[in-house]
């Protein structure tokens, strides 16, 4: 699964110029002041937006995963990311933004 | 963007979904807090894009409320399974008064983010806590404070507060209002706070200079020192005889603060890992050793960039506010019991004054300036059996708890410890007579059955 997701997340790249999972104005005003706190800069060894080589191992555990370490925190990851207002869809949007290959529009 | 890219993107991104089998979305998304031992499953989560979209939200319902801020509280205060209020879109800077010094925020405004948006209009807070991820409704509510013998905790720069009642009720407090001292520090009891204004001053920079001294030095001559400095305080190294100091001063000396690795910034958690695998009771001359070899180091930047630290181990904490007068004696006695017991314990504790005030749940409310004392635990490990044998000393010297840390008083206890302690609650019944704002853990504070 994990090779078909990677492929298809660059499909989506490919195929439409922008991030596969573009995010409603709302998640990205949550993102920014929540997730974006450490996964900009890679603070606390968070894996970086737009390195999609830091992702694909928590990818390969699949999307399941990924959510219950969000919800539940891991490690120096806290629960929630520090969005007290996402709610697990929310979550999978922004994980999916996060992992994309970051292109220009 | 294209209607046609746009439709792409979502249809693979959906398909992307079921691939990684993320179908199981839930109804309710659970709820947790920073360190992860408080659990909750609200009903819903309300996110108000502003006043009038969370009053109509209160009034729409007579479901349980809890706010929130980054949740950072290690108490049990957000848990409900009721609606779970976040003011997360209530941010930014709504006014600024520079005749009177005084700047409206939105109460979901992160502390953090404060510094930056005071530094555009050359404005600065007098001070900040530790961490700086809280948002404002949620660090004045629970009576956070920074370090210094001149600056009171956070609530106390307040001048003025909105809050929305549990039945939508909006209601402005300013300083000429007998509630204000109690919606200061309101434990998110009084209703949904949406804005606040504080005090501030002309934006400034700090130097902040560390180094290792021993503990009982520093404890000899803390009351000089922290007179001297404008921050001032001290991480005791438990089972050792050394503490890290800091003492932090206004300059106008050039920015000079190289931003951490991430490496750097673990650096002591990966000596703290070490110290684990030594038995308690034969780490002191290790920790000794190091703590003798440690440089002393000094770093000037603006001012919010200087008080407030990231934290990304996460722990659990619990911390008394004692009478000044009688701090160091308590925190001989606490570092003295980790000894004798060999508690197997490697965080730091920190020791720190802070400024008398008048908020009516306000640890430092009082006559009397106080020192707060911290103990942590790693989140990964159980704290009780450490904090339950420290917190009776705290007790032993007339110690209130922090609102937003560990503790096991009750409304028996606290109503001794805070004397406006009832007229809060009277304030309390008047603004939330259906007790909607309650939860378990406030109705053990309060002694609501």
């Amino acid at each position: 699964m994990s090779r078909s997701i990677t492929c298809l997340l660059l499909l989506v790249t490919l195929s439409t110029g922008v991030q596969a999972q573009e995010m409603t104005d709302r998640q990205r005003q949550m993102w920014s002041r929540s997730c974006a706190l450490c996964h900009v800069s890679g603070e606390a060894f968070a894996p970086r937006i737009g390195h999609p080589e830091e992702w694909r191992a928590r990818l390969d555990k699949g999307m399941d995963v990924l959510l219950t370490h969000t919800l539940e925190g891991l490690d120096r990851m806290p629960p929630l990311g520090y969005c007290m207002g996402c709610e697990e869809a929310d979550f999978a949007a922004m994980i999916t933004f996060m992992a994309m290959p970051q292109v220009s529009p | 963007m294209s209607s046609r890219r746009r439709f792409l993107a979502s249809a693979l991104a959906a398909g992307f979904f079921t691939a990684a089998g993320a179908s199981r979305v839930r109804a309710h998304t659970p709820w947790r807090n920073w360190s992860g031992w408080q659990t909750a499953t609200p009903l819903s989560r309300l996110v108000p894009d502003d006043e009038a979209a969370l009053a109509t939200m209160l009034r729409g319902s007579s479901a349980p409320l809890r706010p929130v801020g980054s949740g950072h509280s290690f108490t049990a205060l957000v848990p409900t399974d009721g609606h779970l209020v976040v003011v997360d879109r209530l941010q930014g800077v709504l006014d600024v008064d520079k005749a009177r010094a005084q700047v409206t925020l939105g109460a979901g405004t992160r502390l953090g983010d404060i510094g930056p948006l005071l530094d555009a209009i050359d404005q600065g807070m007098f001070v900040l806590p530790d961490i700086d991820r809280q948002t404002l409704a949620g660090a004045t509510a629970t009576g956070t404070h920074g370090t210094g013998i001149g600056f009171t905790n956070l609530s106390g720069y307040i001048t003025r507060l909105r809050l929305v009642t549990s039945n939508g009720e909006t209601l402005d407090l300013a300083e000429d209002d007998e509630r204000l001292p109690a919606a200061r520090v309101s434990l998110g009891a009084l209703g949904i706070v949406t804005r606040i204004t504080l005090r501030t001053r002309p934006a400034y920079r700090l130097t902040a200079r560390t180094w290792v001294q021993r503990t009982d030095e520093v404890l000899q001559t803390f009351d000089a020192a922290a007179a001297a400095h404008r921050h001032f305080e001290m991480f005791p190294l438990v089972h050792s005889d050394y503490a890290l100091v800091l003492a932090i001063d206004e300059t106008d000396d050039p920015i000079a603060n190289p931003p951490e690795t991430p490496e750097e910034a673990t650096a002591f958690d990966d000596v703290m890992r070490s110290w684990m695998q030594i038995p308690p009771q034969d780490r002191r001359p290790h920790i000794n050793g190091l703590a003798e070899q440690a440089e002393p180091a000094e770093r000037v930047d603006q001012s919010w960039r200087i008080l407030a630290n990231v934290r990304t181990h996460r722990f659990n904490e619990m911390e008394y506010s004692v009478p000044a007068a009688a701090g160091a004696d308590c925190l001989r006695e606490v570092l003295a019991t980790i000894e004798r017991e060999r508690l197997d314990v490697v965080m730091p504790l920190e020791y720190r004054y802070v400024k008398r005030d008048d908020a009516w749940l306000s640890m430092s409310y009082g006559d009397e300036d106080h020192a707060a004392i911290s103990v942590h635990r790693s989140a990964s490990e159980d704290y009780r059996p450490y904090f339950s044998r420290i917190e009776p000393i705290f007790w032993k010297y007339g110690g209130r708890p922090h609102w937003g840390k560990l503790h096991t008083l009750d409304a028996t206890r606290l109503r001794r410890l805070y004397p406006r302690f009832d007229e809060f609650l009277a304030v309390r019944r008047s603004l939330d007579p259906q007790g909607r704002l309650l939860n378990a853990h406030l109705k053990t504070l309060f002694g609501i059955a």
